[in-house]
């Protein structure tokens, strides 16, 4: 069975670093094949890597997460992270699976 | 000075005849002239004379003190006396002659009597104009107040950004695992910051110092969060930190630089902050290399606060000024009176 492979795109570095620690704790199998740091970077990883799950900031430079789901022509599911959960309807209309609220205390 | 309005005219002419008719009456009651009819007929022509003559005198003249105004005044009785008995006397079908044996009383009659009501309009007036006073001042008093008490509440609405509150508590939960130093670093300037921002904890007056410590613990707080991409100066003379500022009028227009200007640009940028007194002008820059002016987008809620709030504080004193910054980016310029606190 082939490993299941994640992108991880915040602005902030700290987050990411804190994300990429609790989900490999949850999940040890899990490969972060790709850290973004603005919706751009996380368009072009994900084309690139073709991970299965994109875990996506809402609010980032460039492109924000909403966008690059929308403009993501591969299959993978989404998990949008945002502060509060006002994004949270419009997050499912763009096949969002889950979506992370701030500070993201337990997985 | 007296001002003759439609109001003063209309007023004075129903009361004159009002009086006139009083006066035809008591005039019949000590059997004076020829009945209470022909009474009626010269008291209302006497009465309606003096009255037009007296608004007629003061609108002309228009005098300014007070002696000049009663001799326009005993002008207009002893003349509108005689024309209105006159008038009255012929309406009434009576000869007239200036050797009649009831002129003399007459004019007597006609100042003793044209004094009287018009002492009653003046008094009148007197008191109308200064209810009128009392009422302007009571509606500039309250319109003030509404003012401030609005600009109170826009301030208490101020709230703390949700993504500002969760993304800072997000950083400091992770940094107490990677490097606590820095975490409980960042959790120090978060209280700080929120000591000055929360309105409960804040004190009803702040001074430039105050306020700028609050904004350079804001801004450590998004040097941690956004790393290489903020970079930020402050020039602010030590003559002008004690100067007295109303709190929270620079801070909606830093976090207006970041979250608008610098965190939406993907190689972030440059935050200045400067101040300088200029004669008696306190000048405060705001100058960020972010996005600069976006169309469409609002930028706008904490800036119209602002502008409101320097408005009701200092009337067209206080402004501020929004330019583009070359070659990129935003330049908020406050300016407040020094002397107005």
């Amino acid at each position: 069975m082939t490993q299941t492979k994640a992108v991880i795109a915040d602005d902030e570095n700290q987050l990411r670093v804190h994300l990429k620690s609790l989900l490999l704790e949850l999940w040890p199998d899990l490969i972060i094949c790709g850290e973004a740091k603005n919706g751009q970077e996380a368009l072009e990883l994900i084309e690139k890597h073709h991970p299965d799950i994109a875990f996506l900031d809402i609010r980032m430079p460039g492109l924000s997460g909403m966008e690059v789901a929308k403009k993501v022509t591969e299959s993978c599911w989404v998990v949008f992270i945002t502060a509060y959960d006002k994004y949270a309807v419009e997050a499912f209309e763009n096949e969002a699976i889950d979506y992370l609220l701030k500070p993201i205390t337990d997985l | 000075m007296v001002n003759i309005t439609r109001r003063h005219v209309f007023g004075s002419l129903s009361y004159t005849m009002l009086f006139s008719t009083f006066i035809a009456l008591i005039l019949t009651g000590i059997k004076f002239g020829g009945g209470f009819v022909e009474n009626l007929i010269i008291s209302q022509c006497i009465g309606i004379s003096i009255c037009s003559l007296v608004l007629t005198g003061l609108h002309l003249f228009r005098p300014a003190n007070l002696l000049f105004m009663l001799v326009v005044v005993m002008v207009a009785i002893i003349i509108g006396t005689v024309v209105g008995w006159t008038l009255g006397s012929m309406a009434a079908g009576l000869s007239v002659s200036l050797f009649d044996q009831r002129f003399i009383p007459v004019i007597i009659l006609g100042v003793m009597f044209g004094s009287i009501i018009s002492y009653f309009f003046f008094s009148r007036e007197r008191i109308s104009q200064t209810e009128i006073l009392v009422q302007e001042e009571r509606i500039k008093r309250l319109t003030s107040e509404k003012k401030a008490i609005e600009s109170n509440l826009r301030l208490l609405q101020a709230q703390i950004e949700p993504h500002f509150l969760f993304n800072t508590l997000s950083n400091i939960l992770s940094l107490l695992d990677a490097d606590l130093e820095r975490g409980k670093s960042m959790l120090t300037d978060f209280i700080h910051y929120l000591r000055t921002a929360l309105p409960k904890t804040r004190g009803e007056t702040t001074t430039i110092g105050q306020e700028i410590e609050m904004i350079q613990a804001y801004l450590n707080i998004f040097k941690v969060r956004m790393g290489d991409r903020l970079g930020y100066r402050l020039d602010i003379p030590d003559t002008i930190k004690g100067y007295p500022f109303p709190p929270m009028l620079i801070q909606p227009l830093v976090e207006n630089a970041i979250r608008h200007g610098l965190e939406p640009k993907i190689e972030g940028g440059e935050l200045f902050i400067r101040g300088e007194k200029k004669g008696d002008i306190i000048r405060l820059e705001i100058i960020d290399t972010g996005m600069g002016f976006n169309e469409g987008e609002d930028i706008g809620v904490g800036l119209s606060n602002v502008r409101e709030r320097l408005q009701s504080l200092y009337g067209g004193k206080g402004r501020l000024i929004l330019e583009e910054n070359r070659p990129s980016g935003l330049k908020a310029i406050i300016e407040v009176p020094h002397d107005a606190d």
